[in-house]
């Protein structure tokens, strides 16, 4: 598509911009798969007319302000991108518009407070205990707190645990057959720390010696799909001087972190940091990914037949492609029926911060997939990042329907020990 | 205005909100309009077009937007009005096999709805996914399998339409056979011009069993092109023929990675589909054909993921060649098949002259061209340097005796290359066409037609009445055009009949001349290899089987009455056809060309010669069915198909109209293919079954097996079963006869309505079409049809003084009817 932007005013993420506008021809492949635009059906909230708007703004034809709430509506899910036949790199564009908009942008003061709560303690355990703690503590008296906050009370779990510590190396069980490091994440040790505990467990039977080092921080996936490039970069590059180098590979268990830290050449691209940025990124791997290529050691068997429905988190499945394996993976434990959920493609409604700041969509598209899954007639919900699990467990508690929905580490992990 | 109709978030008025309505899939032209509104039923599509009209506003409808004509371009005056909440499935019908949906759908979404009963819904334009049954009728998409299937106009049935000026108006019906002008295939491909679709019944077919995909890599695009031409000329009728060239190969693998050949100059893609037994015969004669044209390499598709990533690559190529280039504009004309070779390498020609990259891919089986003009809209002039080749391309093409579009329609883009493929009458008749139904220009202004004309195409005042007419029983044979036309503008009132074999269609109350077709006789033209021939009206249909024969061709939809002199105009005008119907179609799905003379003596050409076209109003359809009423048909071009070698007919007596009815389901969406399936009621079935020896006897096997036996007949006493009905020998002589337009679920109720009747009946074309035999008067019978809403058109039996039963003529036909014939010369409709 033409366009008309004067790509020095915005210097090298303007060039970058610009040649993904440019990319586009407008061809609309990508409507379809788009959930805003499913349960919208309006052109500007759909990727096309997102990238359209976008050039407008660039092109300052049109104030930043009125394209925001369209930009703002977009999960960041990146269904678009695998549907896109001209190869735009739609997580690219959105993430350097949304750099350039937050310096251009003023939101009002409840809006910022909100996002320096959310940005100020997600990336960090420590903090997010304590204000989900509060959270929970908030809870009788939410109705004096502003209407912004209750989406995020709402997806707080019953139990909130204190980050624990982990230890600083695992073993392999037997032979070993790889040495990785292993990110540990933010939100998932407060909201549910058996993931972590299962994903060590799986990579240790499966024969894979493990570095947790001490001072790893967050991985800046929230900060740079919120278009916070300054957060981004430092947390970033604490992640990039503490990870050792001789390891085979970065594992991490959460889809957006993972999507996240492959990001990493994109927020460094042009400065100092950037080749180290490229190495790390391709070291990174979802643990499915990393066991899937490594051959997984066969699980017993499920007690009983067990009909598993695999959901495709958007930053696994479409951010980084990862599809195949978690299904393999899942597939190997005989007695496990695995189900395709239905429209498998659209977003859960999750996407980060997105169930907390737009929870109107996202609660329609969580319902939207939590009918789908009860369609499956599965008996339990498999998926690959914890915002996911998340929503989908209220979702479903919503329709009253009790299915267990876990990570599908959590899975093999109960396979291995007879659990299943 | 609209304010009272839509509540705030649904009337967008703000810049951000109109801005991503600028334009449609070819970003060159783009323009913001007044406003969108977002309709969610068809009652506010229908109230928002009312007001439009009082307030002269124009508006443009709108589905997804991917129109590569800028078919969906908004007005800067006018409005927009997105149809994509009106996206409800609202019936799948598997006994009838049809779907009525809205026309916000997706194209994909009908085959997924039909899916669960074996159905599917055939034509498949590349952004399948996101085009919406709207569009796809607006500008009678087509698709990669439209060379065996059709495009959509071959696969719609009925529509509701609202009209320019908010009246509405319900064309055809939910039967494969309709009664009338065929004004639904007027409608689709009009762009836009006659007003929106709210509701739409389509046809499902039932799912191939089995297909198979090849890819041949070739050195070049001549070699490709070639064996095209080798497969067709081998009888071969694939679903698909798909050339891609190095350029569009390359854009593809990067985008999809369907490992097309690496280094090959062109790739062609040939998929057979249809049942297990012909995929397999067919299969084996193709890959002898492919292995004697020298590909380098020769790949079949192993399995349906692998099927699927060569489509994907296919269906995506346009779009990906946005990697290859920051700016293209992608043309869509058609030369004949034949020609493909000589085209192809003029494109080359001409873009080398102009400097610029061309990508080709293209439907080869049809002669569709797409050649995709790369460019940097960023350099000056570039873009304007890009048309004026694009405009020599088309050019090219009407040249060659081609169209300028084969699919994606006029829209902006193609307007001026309009009038150089039709002559200034045809243009006449085209606007007089839009200005009659469409008088302020209103829906969708703009597109296929210029509107810089300010004075209204409205017809001549009539003659005056004091003329001295010729007697009004004469009876006239004209021997030429010139002599038809002066005929025609010398008589005041005229009824128009070829052989005569159908009489009671061309009886009239109104005292006449008769003006006789059948001296402008003769096959004009034909060509095997394009599948197509050009004759003149007035032609038996035996002397065309007889041409079409010695090619090993056939007129796929079963024409009636041959034997009995039965002429080409009278099959089309009349659009009668036998139980053969049911596979491939009726005439209105193999008309593709027709010259004509209106009711003001104009000479008038639709249509074109090749299979393949969306340019201008599709007045070869119009003409099916219009029994004389609009103009009289002087030559007609016709697509045809291979005939199958050999059949078999298979006579299934279930003893009651139940089991008879259940079985005709059965089969109707079971994967086999018939070619026909007629019924005796009450539980008499004859099944035909068709193809190449061997596979023939597999199939028939197969049937056998799926309905639970019946007898096989073969040869004189097979064919003797259809010939009966082809030329209605069960209709004793001086009896009348009538047909009727039907759906499977309709027989019981009409069967018990005719209990006692003594009339006689034969079901024909899979429950689709009853043919009803009386004798002497037909009050009762006419009366009893009524009662269930259902038309009949008579065939046989004295003229009495109004033959036609009592038929309501949609605001639609009768603003066509008013276009073509405005002084009422031709019988009313």
């Amino acid at each position: 598509m033409q366009h008309r932007i004067s790509v020095e005013k915005y210097g090298s993420p303007g060039q970058a911009m610009a040649e993904q506008i440019q990319a586009c021809v407008h061809c609309g492949f990508c409507l379809p798969t788009c959930p805003t635009y499913e349960v919208l059906g309006e052109e500007m909230d759909s990727p096309r007319g997102r990238i359209f708007l976008m050039k407008e703004v660039l092109e300052e034809g049109l104030p930043l302000h009125d394209a925001l709430t369209h930009i703002d509506r977009c999960l960041g899910c990146l269904a678009c991108v695998p549907a896109c036949p001209s190869g735009v790199q739609y997580g690219e564009l959105l993430s350097l518009f949304r750099n350039v908009s937050e310096t251009g942008r003023r939101r009002p003061p409840v809006d910022r407070l909100f996002r320096l709560v959310t940005q100020r303690t997600l990336p960090f355990p420590g903090r997010f205990y304590i204000a989900a703690k509060l959270g929970k503590l908030g809870a009788p008296v939410r109705s004096i707190l502003p209407r912004i906050f209750s989406p995020m009370l709402e997806l707080l779990p019953s139990k909130i645990s204190r980050p624990k510590a982990l230890p600083k190396l695992i073993r392999a069980e037997g032979e070993c057959r790889a040495r990785v490091a292993f990110l540990k994440g933010c939100v998932q040790t407060v909201l549910d720390p058996e993931i972590n505990a299962a994903t060590l467990r799986v990579l240790s039977r499966n024969g894979v010696e493990i570095v947790i080092v001490a001072d790893q921080g967050c991985c800046g996936a929230l900060a740079i799909h919120t278009g916070d490039l300054d957060q981004a970069r430092s947390l970033a590059r604490r992640n990039l001087e503490s990870f050792p180098r001789d390891v085979d590979a970065i594992i991490t268990n959460a889809a957006g972190c993972g999507s996240g830290m492959k990001e990493y050449p994109l927020i460094f691209r042009g400065l100092p940091e950037e080749e180290r940025a490229r190495e790390f990124a391709g070291k990174v791997r979802d643990v499915t990914e990393f066991l899937y290529e490594l051959g997984l050691v066969s699980p017993q068997a499920a007690s009983r037949s067990l009909r598993l429905a695999y959901h495709d988190a958007c930053h696994l499945a479409n951010a980084q492609g990862v599809r195949t394996a978690p299904r393999e993976l899942l597939k190997a434990i005989p007695n496990v029926e695995l189900l395709e959920v239905p429209d498998g493609e659209f977003c859960c409604g999750s996407a980060g911060t997105y169930n907390i700041e737009q929870p109107e969509i996202a609660t329609v598209l969580g319902k939207q997939k939590a009918r789908r899954i009860l369609d499956t007639g599965a008996d339990a919900v498999a998926a690959g990042n914890i915002g996911c699990l998340v929503q989908i467990r209220k979702a479903l508690d919503k329709n009253g329907k009790r299915i267990s929905v876990h990570h599908t580490m959590e899975f093999l992990d109960r396979a291995y020990s007879g659990r299943l | 205005m609209f304010g009272p109709i839509y509540p705030d978030d649904r009337l967008l008025r703000a810049p951000q909100q109109l801005a991503a309505y600028e334009c449609d899939a070819l970003t060159s032209f783009r323009s913001r309009p007044l406003a969108v509104v977002l309709p969610v039923d068809e009652a506010e599509v229908i109230e928002t077009v009312r007001v439009c009209h009082q307030q002269r506003i124009p508006f443009v409808a709108r589905g997804s937007g991917t129109s590569l004509s800028g078919g969906s371009l908004p007005l800067e005056d006018g409005i927009v009005i997105a149809l994509n909440r009106l996206n409800r499935i609202l019936e799948i019908n598997p006994r009838n096999r049809i779907a009525r949906v809205q026309p916000g759908v997706f194209n994909l979404k009908v085959t997924a709805a039909a899916s669960p009963y074996g159905l599917y819904y055939a034509p498949d334009p590349s952004s399948q996914q996101v085009c919406t049954i709207g569009g796809n009728i607006a500008f009678n998409s087509g698709g990669a399998h439209c060379l065996k299937h059709g495009m959509t106009s071959n696969h719609v049935l009925g529509l509701k339409v609202v009209l320019p000026d908010g009246e509405i108006a319900e064309l055809g019906g939910p039967s494969l056979e309709g009664s009338g002008p065929d004004v639904t295939g007027l409608f689709v491909g009009s762009e836009g011009l006659f007003g929106i679709a709210l509701e739409i019944t389509l046809r499902l077919l039932p799912k191939p069993q089995a297909y198979r995909t090849v890819m041949a890599a070739y050195p070049n695009l001549g070699q490709a092109g070639d064996t095209v031409a080798r497969v067709i000329a081998a009888g071969l009728l694939p679903g698909a023929m798909e050339i891609m060239d190095r350029l569009a190969i390359k854009a593809a693998e990067a985008a999809v990675g369907a490992s097309y050949p690496a280094g090959a100059g062109a790739v062609l893609i040939v998929e057979l589909d249809g049942d297990q037994a012909d995929v397999d015969s067919e299969f084996e004669l193709l890959r002898d054909v492919i292995a004697d044209s020298r590909p380098f390499e020769f790949k079949i598709a192993a399995d349906a993921d692998e099927r699927a990533r060569i489509w994907k690559g296919r269906k995506g190529a346009f779009s990906s060649v946005g990697r290859l280039s920051p700016d293209y504009v992608v043309q869509d004309g058609v030369v004949p098949r034949g020609r493909l070779g000589e085209a192809l390498s003029e494109i080359e020609r001409l873009s080398s002259a102009a400097k610029l990259n061309v990508a080709n891919v293209f439907h080869a089986g049809d002669g569709n061209l797409h050649p995709l003009i790369l460019f940097d809209g960023t350099e000056p002039g570039a873009l304007e340097k890009a048309e004026e080749l694009a405009g020599r391309i088309l050019e090219m093409c009407i040249r060659m005796g081609g169209s300028i579009t084969g699919e994606h329609g006029v829209g902006v883009e193609k307007r001026e290359f309009l009038p150089r493929m039709f002559t200034e009458a045809d243009m006449t008749v085209f606007r007089r066409l839009r200005d009659t139904i469409d008088p302020d220009r209103l829906a969708n202004r703009g597109k296929m037609l210029s509107c810089e004309e300010a004075v209204r195409s409205v017809a001549p005042a009539p003659p005056p009445d004091d003329i001295s007419w010729s007697r009004m029983d004469a009876t006239f044979t004209p021997e030429e055009i010139r002599e038809l036309r002066e005929c025609v503008l010398e008589q005041r009132v005229l009824r128009i009949c070829g052989a005569g074999t159908k009489p009671a269609l061309t009886a009239s109350s109104r005292e006449a001349a008769i003006l006789q077709t059948r001296k402008l006789c003769g096959m004009i033209d034909y060509e095997p290899t394009e599948f197509v021939f050009t004759a003149s009206a007035g032609t038996p249909l035996s002397e065309i089987e007889k041409h079409l024969d010695r090619e090993g061709q056939f007129l796929p939809f079963d024409p009636v009455l041959v034997a009995r002199g039965s002429t080409l105009g009278g099959a089309v005008a009349s659009g009668m056809a036998g139980p053969g119907r049911l596979r491939y179609g009726g005439p209105r799905d193999f008309v593709i060309g027709v010259k004509l003379v209106t009711g003001l003596g104009e000479v008038v050409s639709g249509g074109g010669r090749v299979v393949k076209n969306a340019a201008g109003f599709d007045l070869p359809k119009l003409m099916v069915g219009s029994c004389g009423t609009l103009g009289v048909l002087v030559e007609l071009t016709l697509k045809v198909f291979p005939r199958p070698q050999e059949f078999r007919t298979l006579i299934v007596d279930c003893r009651s109209l139940e089991a008879a009815l259940n079985t005709l389901h059965t089969a109707g969406c079971s994967p086999i293919t018939f070619e026909a399936i007629d019924l005796k009621p009450p539980g008499f079935l004859m099944l035909r079954l068709g193809g190449r020896p061997g596979a023939v006897e597999t199939r028939t096997a197969a049937a056998r097996q799926l309905l639970g036996g019946g007898e096989v007949l073969s040869e004189a006493d097979e064919s003797a079963v259809w010939k009966e009905a082809t030329e209605f020998e069960w209709v004793p002589d001086g009896w009348s006869l009538w047909k009727v337009p039907l759906s499977p679920t309709l027989i019981p109720e009409l069967e018990t309505a005719l209990e006692g009747s003594g009339c006689r009946r034969r079901y024909s074309v899979g429950g689709n079409l009853g043919w009803l035999a009386a004798d002497g008067g037909t009050t009762d019978l006419l009366e009893t049809l009524s009662a269930l809403s259902l038309n009949a058109v008579p065939l046989f039996g004295a003229p009495g003084p109004d033959p036609a039963a009592p038929r309501r003529v949609s605001q639609f036909s009768a603003r066509i009817k008013r276009a073509l014939d405005p002084h009422g010369r031709f019988p009313e409709i």
